[in-house]
């Protein structure tokens, strides 16, 4: 194996694995904070690659296409815990069963207004085309992607920091203690899915470029979500991360490798975390 | 009491015959009381595990296809016998239970509900790399039973009556007091010296072979065993069936695949587009609306 | 005393159930002669596109004869193929149950095709599959009564082995999606191609619905073919081809693929990633006959967006249909005499000209090597030689 294939599928897995982060951390935040395992956030990602896909193509910018696509998700999310989920506070299997007809809904809806049609939008021009990067050509949107990715994580942890994580992370503790102590839980609860949901939408449009929008996306992206936050650990944003890396790196490595066990790996990989520290690599028990 | 004891026949043999009345319709309409009543053999196994041993399974799947290409592999070698095919149908999928169970029942919660969908997904990984076995994508063609549609659905129902009863019984014994037990509080279980593990474990692995017996009737009934069935998005619609119809009582699951059986076969005669819309939107009503499903409005 | 009452309501659902599933029978309003057609297409999942477009051109062709063959009204019964076999299991049994279609058409999973082969040859009713492309459909598990109007696997990879090897490069690589169409394709090509003096690098197969294909491009890249030889279907195709010119691989490679992976609708996806990507298929855009040329602009007035090959067999589909319903003057009651019609079943269409294999009932036609190339209207395929009429050997 030449060095310059391993450094280029390096790359690779770790440009996707932004993408994965981006889904991920929402994901798990969302559970850390309202015990909610929103198996709609696939959708919302698609809803996000859909939106910014439009955009991008009515109005050529690419950069508007991402802060709509990132307000109208956070948007969806504001409304989608605000007239239905609130109304199931502790009623967590009702919850999860709530986000599932809510996929099921805006699959439909989606194919509805954009058909079935495989859509892919482009990079921006001045993203378009290859840059050196320690010795081989690699496209410059990739990187863009790995860029955006890593400033998120980097956000998100400065955030989780402020007087306003520590409430997060209260709630994420303990929501009982947390609520006697003061800090809102249920309002915390509700500004984190908002977030989360425009976080999904954000990295739907940024993998635009990069994934192909067609049917299908939303349970594509979900499954793997699922994946990246056993590995890391619920509820952990340092988690997401790291698993993000971890399970992108073995799709991808295994790909290369082990072209026809990849999809096993990944699933294994789930099962070996799951049994022997089910919390994830940094997440906490409980 | 000798009024009770009347009055609890008559049910039953008014449940009997509301079961046994299907039989007398044909066609298309036999075929969807075939599938209503397969799904929800399915379902009351996993009902039995969410609702009395409170264990959220998302990897039901993996025991329905393994039940299912169970029957496919063995009609292709033995000829196809409905007896064979339930008991090897059976036994592949609780063996599958018995391996995995000690695994994932060190998980609780999310994390059990995530182990059994990566199990599930193990198995669904397999069946697609293993063309000689399973056919790949391509999937496998069972060979028809020599058996009319009318007496293939007497069978079926006969055995999700059997099935209810039987579940229904062991609820009632030691067994199942302790399950419930479990299932409240595994610390005061094991503070009573009982290992709540081995409770779960027994039921988990008896819900695993129930799916299989479904699985094996799909199989017969579609006559066709593809990757769709251990495909994850079947464990959601099982678990969506139970839900619907109440995981409180082993007929939620009947109820619950009654319902999402005939309104996606309504649905799609009216139009191929809107199906998964029509049954999100029903799945959230029922979910705001009801406290623990459909059945909860009968049980009133 | 709750018992009671919950178990009256029961036995009510159960009723109520019942009464349910008269209801899923559609309403027998139509025409005690008109000819029922059942369309299974998929409108959900992978495929979706696909059903789509086959199912358009399907319609442009009915409405051209007005609706009618042998003097009979054609009325069609729509049912969502998906992405499921068995869900095509049940859908064909509606169909032929209580729809009571004289015939079915459509089909574009070949997983789905083998789910009903044993179900439609049972009941005696003919399937027209417009799409999908196994070669066994046509081979080890023909029937009397599939009749397959599209293509097999063989059609396309084998006469593209022996012009890569002979007019491209003798050192090729290979990749194909892993599963049985995109398996079979490769090996189609592969025999023919090292037949005809070619030499294989080497092979990958991604899995069908792979999200990310650069560790693929990374390997192909490393081992820097001429050529590739490709068969990725749907949305991984788009991605693919998208990676493959992100990377910068589409100016140093060549690539010969099957024509399904670099279609029209492809193209519209991936703008000029494809530009120059050779491919054979039974039909381009821009092929020159007069059937085609009328077709592709009756398509664009109609529909307001270029045909495609998937609009094209949908076209002929209906073509086949009503050709044989004429022939039988609407007398859909004798199974043989049915059968017979379509296997001469003869015209020409925009692909060239249309025939059945008698034997395998699979279509005989020419297969063409194209090129995209930029024109006014984007990139699209032009024919640039014709590989010959190809039969597949069953």
């Amino acid at each position: 194996m030449p060095p310059q294939l391993l450094e280029v599928q390096g790359l690779n897995s770790l440009a996707f694995a932004m993408l994965l982060f981006l889904l991920a951390a929402g994901f798990s935040l969302i559970y850390g904070v309202g015990r909610i395992a929103n198996l709609a956030h696939g959708t919302f990602y698609m809803v996000g690659a859909y939106m910014g896909y439009t955009v991008a193509t009515k109005t050529g910018n690419f950069w508007a296409a991402l802060a709509i696509a990132a307000l109208l998700g956070g948007v969806l999310g504001w409304l989608v815990e605000r007239l239905l989920l609130r109304r199931l506070r502790g009623r967590e299997l009702d919850q999860v069963l709530l986000t599932v007809g809510l996929a099921f809904i805006l699959a439909d809806v989606i194919r509805a207004i954009w058909g079935a049609d495989i859509r892919s939008s482009s990079p921006p021009a001045v993203l378009s085309g290859l840059v050196p990067v320690f010795g081989v050509q690699y496209p410059a949107y990739q990187l863009f992607v790995i860029v955006v990715g890593v400033v998120a994580f980097a956000a998100l942890q400065l955030l989780l920091r402020s007087p306003l994580g520590a409430r997060v992370r209260a709630v994420t503790a303990d929501p009982q203690i947390a609520d006697s102590l003061g800090v809102p839980a249920q309002a915390v609860a509700s500004g984190t899915f908002t977030a989360a949901v425009a976080l999904a939408a954000f990295g739907g449009a940024v993998g635009g470029p990069i994934i192909a929008l067609a049917p299908g996306l939303d349970l594509q992206m979900m499954l793997l979500a699922l994946v990246v936050v056993v590995v890391g650990g619920l509820g952990s944003v340092a988690g997401a991360f790291v698993g993000a890396i971890i399970v992108a790196a073995v799709n991808g490595f295994g790909s290369l490798f082990y072209p026809e066990f990849a999809p096993f790996l990944i699933f294994a990989l789930m099962v070996v975390v799951l049994g022997f520290r089910p919390q994830g690599l940094l997440g906490r028990r409980g | 009491m000798a009024d009770a004891r009347a009055r609890r026949i008559a049910l039953g043999a008014l449940v009997v015959a509301a079961a046994l009345a299907p039989a007398l319709l044909h066609g298309y309409a036999l075929y969807l009381a075939i599938e209503v009543v397969l799904y929800a053999i399915a379902a009351v196994a996993l009902d039995l595990l969410v609702g009395y041993a409170g264990l959220v399974s998302l990897g039901q799947a993996a025991f329905f296809g393994l039940g299912a290409y169970a029957a496919a592999i063995v009609s292709a070698h033995a000829g196809p016998n409905l007896a064979l095919t339930l008991v090897a149908g059976f036994a592949v999928a609780a063996l599958f239970a018995a391996i995995t169970a000690p695994l994932s029942l060190r998980s609780a919660g999310i994390f059990f509900l995530m182990i059994t969908l990566a199990f599930a997904q193990l198995v669904w990984a397999t069946a697609d790399k293993w063309h000689s076995v399973s056919g790949g994508s391509d999937g496998l063609v069972v060979p028809r039973l020599p058996l009319s549609d009318t007496l293939f659905y007497l069978i079926s129902v006969t055995l999700l009556l059997l099935i209810i009863a039987g579940l229904s019984y062991l609820l009632r014994t030691p067994f199942g007091r302790v399950l419930e037990a479990a299932r409240q509080s595994e610390t005061r279980t094991r503070a009573l010296g009982l290992s709540a593990f081995w409770y779960k474990y027994w039921a988990f692995v008896l819900a695993g072979g129930v799916t299989g017996l479904a699985g094996v009737l799909h199989a017969h009934h579609r006559n066709f065993v593809s990757l769709a069935d251990v495909d994850w998005t079947n464990s959601v619609v099982l678990l969506v069936m139970v839900l619907l119809g109440g995981a409180r009582s082993l007929w939620g699951g009947v109820i619950g695949a009654g319902v999402f059986v005939l309104l996606q076969a309504w649905i799609s005669s009216r139009t191929d587009k809107w199906e998964m819309f029509v049954i999100g939107a029903v799945l959230i009503v029922v979910v705001l609306f009801t406290r623990r499903g459909l059945w909860s409005l009968v049980n009133a | 005393m709750s018992l009671t009452r919950r178990d009256f309501i029961k036995a009510g659902i159960a009723a109520g159930g019942l009464g349910l599933l008269p209801q899923t029978l559609p309403s027998k309003a139509a025409a005690k002669d008109a000819l029922k057609i059942g369309v299974i297409l998929p409108s959900s999942g992978v495929y979706a596109e696909l059903g789509d477009q086959i199912g358009k051109g399907m319609r442009m062709y009915f409405d051209e004869v007005r609706n009618t063959a042998g003097g009979r009204e054609i009325v069609i019964v729509n049912e969502n193929e998906s992405s499921d076999p068995s869900v095509a299991v049940s859908k064909a049994t509606k169909l032929i149950q209580s729809d009571k279609v004289d015939l079915l058409a459509g089909i574009v999973a070949t997983p789905s095709a083998y789910a009903i082969r044993d179900l439609v040859t049972d009941a005696q009713v003919p399937l027209i599959v417009a799409n999908a492309g196994g070669d066994a459909l046509t081979r080890a598990r023909k029937s009397p009564y599939i009749f397959r109007t599209s293509f097999s696997a063989w059609q396309f990879a084998n006469p593209l082995g022996t012009w890569v090897a002979d007019k491209f490069s003798k050192q090729v690589f290979m990749i194909a999606a892993d599963y049985a169409y995109g398996r079979e394709s490769a090996a189609d090509f592969k025999a023919a191609y090292t037949a005809a003096g070619g030499k294989v690098i080497d092979e990958v197969y991604p899995p069908l619905g792979s999200p990310d294909f650069s560790s693929y491009i990374a390997k192909i890249a490393a081992a820097k073919p001429d050529v590739l030889f490709g068969f990725l279907a749907g949305s991984d195709g788009v991605i693919f081809l998208k990676q493959f010119q992100q990377f910068g691989l589409s100016k140093s490679i060549k690539l010969a693929v099957i024509g399904d992976m670099v279609e029209e609708n492809t193209l519209a996806a991936v703008g000029n990633a494809a530009e120059g990507a050779h491919s054979s298929l039974h039909w381009a855009l821009l092929l020159r006959n007069p059937e085609n040329e009328r077709f592709v602009q009756d398509y664009q007035i109609r529909f307001g967006s270029d045909a495609s090959v998937y609009s094209m067999r949908g076209f002929d589909t209906a073509h086949v249909i009503v050709d044989a319903i004429n022939k039988l003057d609407g007398d859909t009651s004798n199974k043989k005499k049915m059968i017979e019609a379509f296997e001469a079943v003869k015209f020409a269409s925009p692909r060239g000209q249309f025939e059945f294999d008698p034997v395998t009932h699979n279509v005989v036609q020419d297969v063409y090597l194209r090129e995209v190339v930029l024109t006014g209207t984007g990139d699209h395929n032009k024919v640039v030689s014709d590989l010959g009429r190809i039969r597949d050997p069953g």
